[in-house]
């Protein structure tokens, strides 16, 4: 979790690009949330900061009561997420394009897709996220395990990227999850679809459906 | 208010076939709505819109499936008394001077004007500021009554006047009970005390116990009202449906309808249509035709129920992202409910088999071929004909 | 020195849960003064509450109420120190702080307990009797399901192991799932030490209509850690309902905590002292204190304010249920995550002359997949393993999602006076010494931890033969049932409390709850604390009537 964090804080830091005002609307919205409170001054001073070295890490480790602790690295995702520019349209088509062929399910959301890309971007992993779509993209009709055992250095972040869409959260390693940065990606997990259910908080449409096969 | 009780078989007869016709109209035009409403992020929701109208529209799939409920038990009254189910209603739409309630039925997406309507519907008594319609005296019965609670309590009040041993000559068997369909608080009648425990069931539903009833329909509709008015935007959360969409009409359009011209939606439209007259028809039946085998009616109940779980609710949600018209522009169409003629099933019990599995096996064929013409997406009619297909398998006990 | 706040109220009710909210109602609507006061705060919409399980990592009951939390109230979570417990199988059950209690989470089921639950001594020389008997709550059993509102099938619980029912629930039963209907076809010939099975309905207190205001459930499979709708009951219902009522007066005062109950010589109690929100100690006044602070926070409260002096009881028979739960592949498509999360279940080993040698149980069909013994994620990973991607994962991933069933077995828990709540060395941030938990399995636990693990085993044997099982990981889970820590019965040589919840020797001072328990029973216990409350409230209403007035 430390190396992670620390590449993260690194990422932030390393950003030149000025947030855009809706950027930064949503970052202020963000800190001001009283539930965010327990990461509050650590986010904020990664983000007044931008440099990890300045204290910001110190302070995350000092203020974070334990279990808070990944809902706070899950926030400062988010804040990266912010951060980072907002894929341009081509980017997000091809994302969305390609989420499509490797869930199996066709016509999903562009907002859910870029939600999930911007995770995937501000990852560890994120680092490969175009190295991936490129060797996706390289091969369109190719079986996508074949090719991946081709190019092992892209599949960590294509097996994340399908757990993203299926599950919502993002995995860190073989057991560990991170929670999402917004709900939508829970409510627009795939998991839910494929099992001919619905995702849980959502109803399932009318008392007593559950009594009768899915519709679909 | 009330001009007289009835007094004979015959009236309260017709009087139920009324209540019969007013309840299956009240849960079509409360589906419709509900099938109107969006409910997938990708249709530019938020999930916080989303849970807000799923919530909405589960709770009116209640109220219409309650209005079914309504339907049923009328039809146990009217076999308690010597008549049988009634399946038909009048088409949609129809006009406010056609109609007793004083209100229009017809098919409208989810709007405040659409729930206002509900809301009265519901009503326990008539709203001062509506006129009190009067029916002429040459169009069938001569009963006044504003409201579907005026018009039970007629009804009862006829039940509690006429002799009682000489009213409820139906067979008890014939009667239907929750284990012959998924209707929990479905009242055998046998006598004039069920007759009356069941009419006060239909009303402490629809009206209430009392007028500030949380419970009843009425305060159903108001409280989703409520809501309404305080979400901003509200038509965005609602797909651009038609009013009253007809496959077919005998002299011009209606006011107030709308034709589909939109060749793969016409065939849409026609295939729910058939759908629900099957429905009607199984449900029919098994309420209908005391003498059949009890496995046999059990069967048939429970297929029209999984009919409306697993296939009219998919398509007429459906019918709802299609557009109404060949020639474009972003009106969508929604279920007809257009009836037609309505055949009740015949009821030699292995005549109704053979009839049963070929209707489900044709339907079948119509969803698969409309799938073959339906591109992209997760292929929903395909679903609808394994579903069919599925039901179509009746089963050695049947 | 402590503040004194306003009259004398007729009545404080110390908590505002289920059981706390039911007297307060009660006592309100029969026009008398009532003061509520909760250590912990109201919550926020339930959209907001959504949203915080979503965005915590730790999907657990307390998924949404965590961000909310007072920082004060202790949290009982596993990783944290605010319950002192020491090192070995721990006790695993958790409660809430805050207004509405613990039943923002619970379940919702609500069985009955049966009769034999009441007299567990004399029948199989076992734990102890309770000091009333089923007959005697069974009139409150009805009230208690009519202010919850339960939906369930009368004609199928009248009689049931010797429980009767004098009145309908007030709602029909929740339908049934699809998989139990696939269950009930494969039962009727399975045995399991000759007792036949038989697939019950579970009684809920989850609307199968509207009522009350609240709508019909619709199937959000959610119901712990959150019903997002209101179709499940919470003490939520009975705290607005307080506020709402036009006779006598009421004040609900919360981020209260309540530090100790201060008794006169002769044991009536004189006042309670409480911190606000702005951390000014008051004193607070009035003819009648209840307890309803859950059984933990209870016998602590009793401990701190050296109540009850040597009755070794206080705090003793710390009781939970255990869980155990099996997962088990299907051939056919069993449809799991819709509906409630459990719809049927079996009672038939809730009773019998096994009790003698081991703990009896009741069993739950779970309509939620693997529930927590199986993680969905495992099927994503499991498919991305074998190289699955596509529509070939979509389909593997239907094909193994829609074929499972779980089914668990909610254990009893015998009265031992070792398991206790007693006060420990550590202070709170009130400075008050936290709670501590001693707890152990004993053998009747383990005999029936055992039995249980092979009736699982019999019944996913037979419901899906062939199937690939997934036991939980853990020996046992708690089941969120805290109870016995200020038991019922006659005397202060063997209890704390009287069937009514009056202390003994402090005449002005009741306790309600789980905490009242003498056994834990075989079923879910909230219903049983909500008849036990309204029994109490109805009590309190005469005691405070003038003795003219009541003759």
């Amino acid at each position: 979790m430390n190396e992670w964090l620390h590449r993260l804080a690194n990422r932030i830091a390393n950003v030149t690009v000025e947030p855009t005002l809706q950027q930064r609307q949503a970052l202020e919205a963000i800190l001001k949330d009283p539930r965010r409170k327990t990461g509050f001054e650590v986010v904020s001073a990664i983000a007044s900061t931008f440099d990890p070295e300045a204290g910001g890490l110190s302070l995350l480790r000092a203020q974070i009561r334990q279990h808070d602790e990944a809902a706070v690295v899950a926030l400062c995702a988010a804040l990266g997420a912010l951060l980072l520019p907002w894929p341009d349209a081509v980017l997000s088509r091809r994302f969305r394009g390609l989420s499509e062929r490797l869930t199996g399910f066709a016509s999903l959301d562009d907002r859910l897709t870029d939600l999930h890309l911007l995770r995937l971007l501000v990852e560890p992993l994120g680092d490969t996220v175009g190295a991936a779509i490129e060797v996706l993209e390289s091969a369109p009709e190719a079986n996508v395990a074949s090719l991946l055992a081709q190019h092992p250095d892209i599949k960590p972040v294509v097996e994340a990227w399908v757990f993203q869409l299926y599950i919502g959260d993002t995995p860190v390693d073989a057991t560990t999850v991170l929670p999402p940065a917004d709900a939508t990606a829970h409510f627009g997990a795939l998991f839910w679809r494929a099992a001919e259910a619905h995702p849980p908080m959502l109803a399932g449409g009318y008392f007593g459906h559950w009594h009768y096969r899915p519709e679909d | 208010m009330t001009a007289q009780l009835p007094s004979t078989r015959s009236e309260l007869l017709g009087l139920l076939s009324e209540a019969c016709e007013i309840e299956h109209a009240l849960a079509c035009v409360y589906l419709y709505a509900a099938f109107s409403v969006k409910t997938g992020l990708d249709e530019g929701l938020s999930w916080q819109e989303q849970q807000h109208n799923v919530r909405d529209a589960s709770e009116v799939y209640k109220v219409a499936a309650e209005e079914m409920f309504h339907l049923a038990q009328a039809w146990n009254l009217l076999t308690a008394i010597g008549g049988s189910p009634w399946l038909e209603r009048p088409p949609f739409p129809r006009p406010r001077r056609a109609a007793p309630l004083h209100r229009a039925l017809v098919l409208e997406r989810w709007s405040k004007a659409t729930l206002l309507s509900f809301h009265g519907f519901e009503t326990p008594e008539s709203p001062p500021e509506v006129p009190a319609f009067k029916r002429p005296r040459d169009v069938r019965g001569h009963f006044d009554y504003q409201t579907v609670g005026e018009l039970y309590e007629l009804i009862a009040d006829g039940i509690k006047a006429l002799p009682e041993q000489e009213l409820f000559i139906g067979s008890g068997d014939a009667q239907a009970d929750r284990a012959l369909a998924d209707f929990h608080e479905l009242v055998p009648v046998r006598n004039r005390a069920d007759a009356l425990e069941a009419i006060g069931r239909i009303r402490r539903q629809g009206e209430g116990r009392y007028e500030s009833d949380p419970d009843s329909h009425f305060n159903t509709f108001e409280r989703l009202l409520e809501r309404l008015q305080a979400t901003p935007d509200p038509e965005r959360l609602v797909r651009e449906v038609a009013s009253t969409p007809l496959r077919y009409v005998d002299d011009g359009v209606p006011t107030g309808a709308t034709l589909i011209t939109h060749p793969r939606t016409l065939r849409l439209a026609s295939l729910f249509d058939d759908i629900y007259l099957l429905m009607l028809q199984l449900l029919g039946f098994s309420f209908a035709q005391s003498t059949a085998p009890p496995a046999l009616r059990r069967t048939f109940a429970q297929r029209s129920i999984q009919l409306m779980a697993r296939c009219i609710r998919p398509l007429g949600a459906a019918l709802t992202r299609e557009p109404i018209a060949e020639d474009g522009g972003s009106l969508r169409a929604g279920a007809c409910f257009q009836l037609g003629r309505v055949v009740h099933l015949p009821s030699e019990p292995r005549v109704a088999r053979r009839l049963v599995r070929e209707r489900f096996a044709r339907l079948a064929e119509a969803a698969r071929r409309l799938d073959s013409i339906t591109h992209g997406g997760d292929r929903p009619l395909l679903r609808i004909a394994e579903h069919l297909a599925s039901l179509g398998e009746l089963g050695a006990e049947a | 020195m402590a503040e004194r706040i306003g009259d004398l109220h007729d009545v404080i009710v110390v908590g505002a849960g289920v059981v706390g909210a039911l007297i307060a109602c009660r006592l309100r609507e029969a026009g008398r003064d009532v003061l509520i006061l909760d250590a912990g705060g109201t919550l926020p919409g339930r959209d907001r509450l959504v949203e915080n399980h979503v965005l915590t990592a730790r999907r657990s009951p307390g998924g949404p109420y965590r961000a909310e939390a007072d920082p004060r109230a202790p949290s009982m979570e596993s990783d944290s120190s605010d319950v002192i417990q020491p090192p070995g199988p721990p006790f695993k059950s958790t409660y809430e702080r805050m207004v509405g209690g613990t039943t923002w989470h619970w379940f919702g089921l609500t069985p009955r307990m049966i009769p034999s639950d009441f007299r567990l001594r004399t029948l199989y020389g076992r734990g102890v009797n309770w000091p009333i008997d089923y007959a005697d709550l069974e009139p409150w059993y009805c009230e208690a399901e009519r202010e919850l509102g339960v939906s369930g099938d009368h004609a199928e619980q009248d009689g049931l192991l010797g429980g009767f029912r004098s009145r309908e629930y007030p709602m029909t039963p929740v339908f049934s799932s699809y998989s139990d209907e696939l269950v009930r076809s494969r039962i009727d010939a399975l045995t399991f030490e000759g007792i036949p099975l038989r697939l019950v309905n579970t009684p809920q207190a989850r609307n199968s209509r509207p009522y009350q205001g609240r709508p019909a459930c619709a199937g959000n499979s959610s119901c712990i850690p959150i019903c997002p709708i209101g179709a499940k009951y919470d003490a939520t219902v009975h705290i607005e309902r307080f506020a709402r009522v036009e006779r006598g007066r009421g004040e609900l005062r919360e981020r209260t905590v309540v530090t100790r109950i201060a008794a006169a010589e002769d044991g009536s109690i004189s006042h309670l002292e409480a911190t606000p929100p702005d951390g000014n100690p008051v004193e607070l006044h009035a003819r009648l204190y209840v307890v309803a602070a859950h059984a933990i926070e209870t016998p602590r409260l009793l401990l701190l304010s050296g109540l009850c002096r040597g009755n070794t009881h206080v705090g003793a028979y710390l009781m939970d249920h255990f869980n155990r739960a099996l997962v088990t592949t299907t051939d056919e498509q069993t449809f799991p995550f819709r509906g409630p999360p459990t719809t049927s279940g079996i009672d038939a080993l809730r009773d019998g002359p096994f009790r003698r040698l081991s703990a009896a149980f009741r069993v739950s069909l779970g309509n939620d997949g693997g529930g927590r013994t199986f993680d969905n994620a495992r099927i994503i990973r499991q498919a991305l393993s074998e190289g699955r991607y596509g529509a070939d994962l979509r389909d593997t991933v239907r094909q193994r999602a829609t074929r499972l069933i779980r089914a668990a077995c909610l254990i009893e828990v015998l009265p031992d006076p070792a398991n206790r709540v007693s006060l420990a060395t550590d202070k709170d941030p009130l400075g008050l010494p936290k709670a501590r938990i001693d707890f152990h399995v004993g053998d009747y636990e383990q005999a029936g931890l055992d039995r249980a693990d092979k009736f699982l085993k019999t019944l996913l044997d037979g419901i899906a033969p062939g199937g690939s099982q997934t036991a939980q990981a853990s020996a046992y889970d708690g089941a969120g049932h805290i109870l016995g820590t200020t038991r019922m019965g006659a005397t202060s040589s063997d209890s704390v409390v009287d069937s009514f919840g009056r202390v003994h020797g402090h005449s002005n001072l009741f306790i309600a709850g789980c905490s009242t328990f003498p056994t834990s029973g075989t079923c879910n216990p909230t219903l049983t604390a909500a008849a036990l409350s309204l029994r109490l409230a109805d009590l309190l209403i005469t005691e405070l009537t003038p003795a003219e007035v009541r003759s």
